[in-house]
């Protein structure tokens, strides 16, 4: 017969288990801060992250940048018809991409590319036990897997974030010029109009805030999983849910701040 | 000398070590049995620093272990080699790459000079000409010897063995224990080998001792084993399912 759980207690469960949590991801924090100037001593490492997660990632980026950058100014134009002249097309577009849709497109693209593929290798060697057997040969599994994939991330999502910009500014120019009947001078003029530096470091400084994030829970989610394959499937889609609710969430304090 | 002392340790509601007892001298092979799941890895793990009991000391030539930093710990590591049940080898590594990578990490020794150690240590253990091989391209047993090189190539001074010769077949299990023993001859380490191969502990072990119900309830030569009347025992090595051993855990 079905029992009923004792709500109480499953409340107080789940408390414990979240500060357990909150303990877990403090102390793991903790632990690569003090590791963190290791990296550069096994820069090796690092640099091979910065490939799979930069330059590999490169294509999905292109692909999303294009089209972000295209919808972005038909969208744009839609609203601005009759009420706002065209010149501010590019001011829209510009500020849009910059400040917001290329650092946060970006990270949410690298965390279902990237950070699922950490928290699958890396629970894939928690329960194959290749983590215990990096302990027992006296080497600290966060300085050699954890660090090198967090400077990673820390690194390459603000470059991409460059290259997402670009693009995407690029297909917004392309798409007003070929379909929307506004002139690249018009675009450009817009785009310049506004112009100020610190967008432009407000959005890469989110973008590396993300890239942390990503490379954190990934790691995290990999260091912890249990239960074979399945614990494996169950820690990859955490390590992408988690990383992408983490991720507007940060963005939204950090563009208060920024931009507030 | 390794001296486990009162050791307990549980997962939730699960006792799985329940004040275990055992002093393991230096020099000596001693076999671990016990049913699977019975906690055997995890007493492995206690020694070399893995996990930490919930009560109870751990010593290794009369330091204790238990109240270790993680940096002590780490330098202590370097006194052993482990091999695991799966090998866990490096997936992204090539055999020598794994093999090398104590020696690589520890030493100033050159790159030539590992390789030459690596050569040498594959060679030990029947695995000569498999260096630039990935794991996936090697059987279980291969991959079990690989593993077993890892752990001697930092020249050990205790070596654990976690399931040495599950999953082979017999012929490459007398090839595993023929190797743990020479090892032992060898380079006079001392080891520490859990299973539930019978025929294995027999061969290779100085001392045999049993964990069940997470006690330590026999420990005497390979041949006082064979003779004991502790019916627990005599079940186990008889692997008969009628005892006192339950069937169904």
């Amino acid at each position: 017969m079905f029992k009923m759980k004792n709500p109480l207690r499953v409340v107080g469960r789940k408390t414990t288990l979240f500060f357990e949590d909150l303990g877990g991801v403090a102390l793991f924090i903790k632990s690569i801060l003090l590791n963190l100037p290791g990296a550069f001593r096994r820069f090796h490492l690092t640099a091979e992250q910065m490939l799979f997660m930069g330059v590999n990632s490169l294509p999905l980026i292109l692909v999303t940048s294009i089209f972000t950058g295209g919808v972005t100014s038909v969208q744009g134009a839609y609203m601005f018809s009759d009420y706002v002249p065209m010149r501010y097309l590019g001011t829209a577009v510009g500020k849009s991409v910059i400040m917001e849709l290329g650092p946060v497109l970006t990270a949410l693209v690298v965390a279902g590319r990237v950070g699922a593929a950490i928290a699958a290798e890396l629970g894939t060697m928690k329960v194959t036990e290749q983590i215990d057997a990096l302990e027992t040969l006296a080497l600290d599994p966060v300085k050699y897997l954890v660090v090198p994939r967090v400077v990673s991330g820390l690194i390459m999502l603000p470059v991409l974030t460059i290259f997402a910009d670009f693009i995407a500014i690029l297909g917004a120019l392309a798409v007003c010029t070929t379909f929307l009947d506004v002139s690249s001078y018009t675009f450009l003029s817009g785009l310049k109009l506004f112009f100020r530096l610190r967008d432009v470091w407000g959005g890469l400084f989110k973008a590396m805030t993300f890239g942390g994030i990503i490379a954190l829970i990934g790691c995290y989610q990999g260091f912890n999983t249990s239960g074979g394959a399945e614990g494996v499937g169950r820690s990859t889609t955490r390590a992408v849910v988690l990383a992408s609710v983490l991720i507007l969430i940060t963005d939204y304090i950090l563009a208060s701040f920024l931009f507030g | 000398m390794i001296e486990i002392k009162e050791v307990y340790k549980s997962f939730g509601n699960n006792q799985v070590l329940n004040g275990v007892d055992l002093n393991i001298n230096t020099g000596e092979t001693i076999v671990i049995l016990g049913r699977s799941g019975c906690g055997k890895s995890v007493l492995l793990k206690h020694i070399i620093g893995l996990m930490q009991p919930d009560k109870g000391q751990i010593f290794i030539d009369g330091e204790e272990i238990t109240a270790f930093s993680y940096k002590k710990l780490s330098n202590l590591r370097r006194k052993f080699g482990m091999l695991f049940q799966g090998a866990a080898l490096f997936d992204s590594m090539t055999v020598e790459e794994n093999v090398g990578l104590g020696l690589s990490e520890h030493t100033d020794f050159t790159k030539e000079k590992i390789s030459e150690i690596v050569k040498e240590k594959l060679r030990m253990v029947g695995m000569a000409g498999v260096e630039n091989l990935k794991p996936a391209e090697l059987s279980g047993g291969m991959k079990k010897r690989v593993g077993l090189a890892r752990a001697i190539a930092m020249d050990p001074d205790i070596v654990l063995y976690d399931e040495p010769t599950t999953g082979l077949d017999p012929i490459m299990a007398d090839v595993i224990n023929e190797l743990i023993i020479s090892l032992r001859n060898t380079l006079k380490i001392t080891s520490i080998a859990v299973t539930h191969d019978i025929v294995s502990a027999y061969k290779i072990a100085d001392r045999v001792a049993m964990l069940y119900e997470g006690k330590i309830i026999w420990l005497g030569t390979p041949e006082e084993t064979r003779n004991s009347t502790d019916p627990v025992v005599q079940q186990f090595i008889h692997g008969s399912s009628v005892g006192p051993i339950p069937t169904l855990t």
